[in-house]
């Protein structure tokens, strides 16, 4: 099975490192002068990471790409069935349901903890809150968890007898138990907030980073001309936060979609069908009923919508910033 | 995909930890020792030069070597298998080699998952392993046969015997034709010696607490739902999260209900075969009652197969329904508190449920002895192995000499009655490439109250429908 997702998010998740260092300290002019014409040589040294890039990322996309243009079982000869493995993916209630199900994700992985982180960051401006190292590493700690750990440990959690139908009946709310992920109404949620877990400390982490860029000079004249906390929010903050929040977007969504982990090892899609992803399809095809092509194709199909999704997102941010 | 997936998946950790052990381990004794000691052995035997030294093998009128395989010099068989079978190989290779000393083996073990995914491209491969098991089913089986990446072993069936030992008509689910296009006709292409059952484990202190007794028939095993719901202990315990585990219960009920052979045309796709029959609707019917009367674990969805076992160990539920793989975890946990019957005879007349013999072993078509892989397959399908099988907690899929003792001789009394009264109903998912998700997604559906028992039987039939139609 070919991941040709991700690749889009290198050069972000490089900056990500950057923003807790001002600015004025980067040795920007040497860095400059470096990859600027005079040396060519300087390209030599980006040769094994591309020549890795070639063999990993772009020779299996392309082959994914080609593969999903035929129907094949993985072990005797493939025929040629032109968009008919597309056909299926846009056709298919059950891939449609999916797709669908991946978009309700995108919820729970990039909007919901990009707005609470949001929320927290506007209050802490406000508020100085001692030992914030230590929060951010507590907080940061899910990002670095294997995903399989995570789901494992959520699967414990949301089990019948686990801590949270524990602590519902510890406080009289008997009636809200259940075994969530088994449950048709909740399961998805349930999977989702499992994302948001995730990606809040990222998020937060990131927009922390940013918020103290932001020089107390614009806090200060704010104040002076009478800005209360969703005043300051929207005219300092959120402004400052923008590119910010452009890769968190981006990293999110693109954890959003590519979410494969935590359902395989959480409900392998059930309750019924109520959970399942395009990875899980993805799986499935290839490995279960050994339709490679049909595997391919909803590859290939999730790629571009990434691309798309990030693409927007991307395409809004440079927008705003030619406006301000 | 079969419904015996769980088997391998409880604490997949450790059993992985396992497999790498009995690898390594297997690997030290049969490869490690190949090449250091083994050249030795062969010169103080003379083995150098046996074309010369041993007379011309026996062979019988097919031209099949059944004996004198001293004559091959040092060989060693490749064998890729499911981990289920460890404990079996070890056995049948040590009596093996004692027979020919100058065979070895190279063992290669996975567990049921993984061993799924990745067997097929092994067995492909330009170095297969000369045995390898497969899976009954258009999956793995149809596509090894349509691949011509197995040979067919019809000669080695007559030579061997093995048609009047295990029955002829037992052997159907290891035939395909040879495009591998059509399930339970053809040649014989697989064989295995264990059988897998379902049937019902129960709980003896609880059984006795609620004044219940053992069941003669369909219809008193559900008086005892009911005495054990009024007692206020759980009847079945069930985790479905996985979907299959509900699929067992179903397929007793349906047993019940249902002629045996019927149940098994729909599998091998006898045209005209439906799920839409006013037996099978009964057995819906029932399996959505003993729901709806909260006969099953409450939150059954949300449950994994693993975590219904150990709270059945820990008291919780009456009964238990689920193959017979699961025996030794439920002895060592409950002791002499736990026992087994096959489900009691319905009004479908006998005592039928969903069992098969178990993974087949296949011979590779690149095997360089083929009749030395049959060989060995013919010691594992042998009257003496049959009691090495028990010992190792298998049901040997014919008679042996030893009675097993323990929750095995109840397990072995169930199996009997079944393959007495042909009432055999092979799995399910076998049918279609797709039946497996299918099965599983509607069993959660059904348990989950989103569709009725009618529901549920269509979206069935369509899945078959759209396969045998195409």
């Amino acid at each position: 099975m070919s991941r040709p997702i991700g690749k889009p998010s290198l050069p972000d998740e490089a900056s990500i490192a950057l923003p807790a260092l001002p600015k004025a300290r980067r040795p920007q002019r040497r860095g400059r002068r470096a990859f600027g014409g005079s040396q060519p040589i300087a390209f030599l040294y980006l040769l094994p990471a591309f020549a890795f890039f070639i063999a990993f990322g772009v020779i299996p996309l392309g082959q994914a790409a080609f593969l999903s243009f035929y129907e094949w079982n993985g072990i005797t000869d493939r025929s040629f069935t032109g968009f008919d493995n597309y056909l299926t993916v846009f056709t298919d209630p059950k891939i449609r349901g999916a797709l669908w199900n991946s978009a309700i994700l995108i919820v729970f992985y990039a909007f919901l903890p990009i707005s609470v982180a949001l929320v927290v960051v506007g209050l802490m401006v406000r508020v100085r809150i001692r030992g914030q190292a230590v929060y951010r590493a507590v907080l940061f700690l899910p990002t670095i968890l294997p995903l399989t750990v995570v789901a494992v440990t959520w699967r414990w959690i949301y089990a019948p007898d686990g801590p949270l139908n524990r602590a519902f009946d510890a406080v009289g709310l008997d009636g809200f138990s259940r075994a969530w992920l088994g449950d048709f109404t909740f399961a998805l949620p349930a999977l989702g907030l499992v994302g948001t877990w995730v990606t809040f400390g990222l998020v937060f982490v990131l927009f922390i980073a940013g918020v103290q860029k932001i020089s107390t000079e614009q806090y200060e004249a704010a104040r002076i001309d009478g800005a209360g906390v969703v005043r300051e929010f929207f005219a300092v903050t959120l402004p400052s936060l923008r590119r910010e929040i452009t890769v968190a977007l981006v990293l999110t969504i693109t954890a959003a979609l590519r979410n494969f982990d935590v359902v395989f090892v959480t409900t392998r899609g059930g309750p019924g069908t109520n959970t399942e992803v395009p990875s899980m399809f993805i799986f499935r095809s290839v490995f279960q009923t050994r339709t490679v092509g049909l595997g391919a194709a909803i590859g290939v199909v999730l790629m571009l919508e990434l691309l798309i999704v990030n693409m927007a997102v991307l395409w809004y941010r440079r927008r705003g910033e030619v406006e301000s | 995909m079969r419904w015996t997936t769980g088997k391998s998946k409880g604490l997949l950790i450790g059993r992985l930890l396992a497999v790498a052990l009995a690898f390594t381990l297997v690997a030290a004794a049969c490869g490690g020792d190949d090449s250091d000691d083994e050249p030795a052995v062969a010169d103080s035997t003379g083995g150098d030069t046996p074309a010369e030294t041993t007379a011309p093998p026996p062979t019988t009128s097919e031209g099949i070597q059944t004996d004198g395989f001293e004559s091959l010099g040092e060989v060693t068989l490749e064998v890729l298998a499911e981990s289920g079978d460890e404990a079996t190989l070890e056995r049948a290779t040590e009596l093996f080699s004692q027979r020919y000393p100058n065979v070895s083996f190279n063992v290669t073990l996975r567990a049921f998952d993984d061993y799924m995914q990745i067997a097929p491209g092994i067995i492909q491969s330009d170095d297969p392993p000369d045995l390898a098991h497969g899976n009954q089913g258009y999956t793995i089986d149809g596509l090894l046969v349509s691949a011509g990446l197995i040979i067919p072993l019809d000669d080695y069936a007559e030579v061997y015997g093995w048609e009047e030992a295990f029955g002829s008509g037992t052997l159907d689910q290891y035939r395909f034709n040879d495009e591998g296009t059509d399930f339970g006709k053809g040649r014989l292409w697989g064989i295995s010696a264990v059988a897998e059952f379902v049937g019902v484990y129960y709980n003896k202190e609880k059984l006795a607490a609620i004044g219940g007794e053992l069941p003669d028939t369909f219809e008193e095993f559900e008086a005892l739902l009911a005495l054990a719901a009024d007692a206020g202990e759980l009847p079945i315990q069930l985790g479905n999260g996985e979907g299959w585990p509900a699929l067992h219960v179903y397929g007793m009920v349906q047993a019940a209900y249902r002629p045996a052979s019927e149940i098994r045309d729909w599998v091998f796709g006898e045209p005209g075969s439906t799920v839409l029959t006013d037996t099978e609707r009964q057995a819906a019917n029932t399996f959505v009652a003993w729901k709806d009367a909260g006969y099953f674990t409450e939150g059954v969805n949300g449950v994994g197969w693993d975590d219904s076992v150990a709270q059945f160990i820990n008291g919780e539920g009456v009964f238990l329904i689920g193959g017979n793989w699961n025996t030794a975890v439920l002895e060592e946990g409950m002791g002499d508190n736990v026992g087994y019957f096959a489900m009691p005879v319905g009004p479908s007349g006998i005592v039928g449920g969903t069992a098969a013999l178990a993974l087949p072993w296949h011979i590779t078509a690149k095997a360089e002895h083929p009749d030395l892989a049959a060989a060995f397959i013919a010691l594992m399908m042998s009257e003496d192995f049959a009691a090495e099988l028990a010992a190792v907690g298998r049901v040997p899929a014919r008679e042996s000499s030893v009675t097993p003792s323990g929750l095995l001789a109840d397990v072995a009394a169930g199996a009997a009655a079944v393959i007495a009264d042909e009432g055999v109903t092979l799995y399910a998912d076998w049918t279609t490439d797709t039946m497996f998700n299918t099965l599983t997604a509607k069993t959660q559906e059904l348990l989950g109250g989103q569709i009725t028992g009618e529901q549920f039987l269509e979206d069935v039939q369509a899945d078959w429908e759209a396969f045998f139609a195409g």
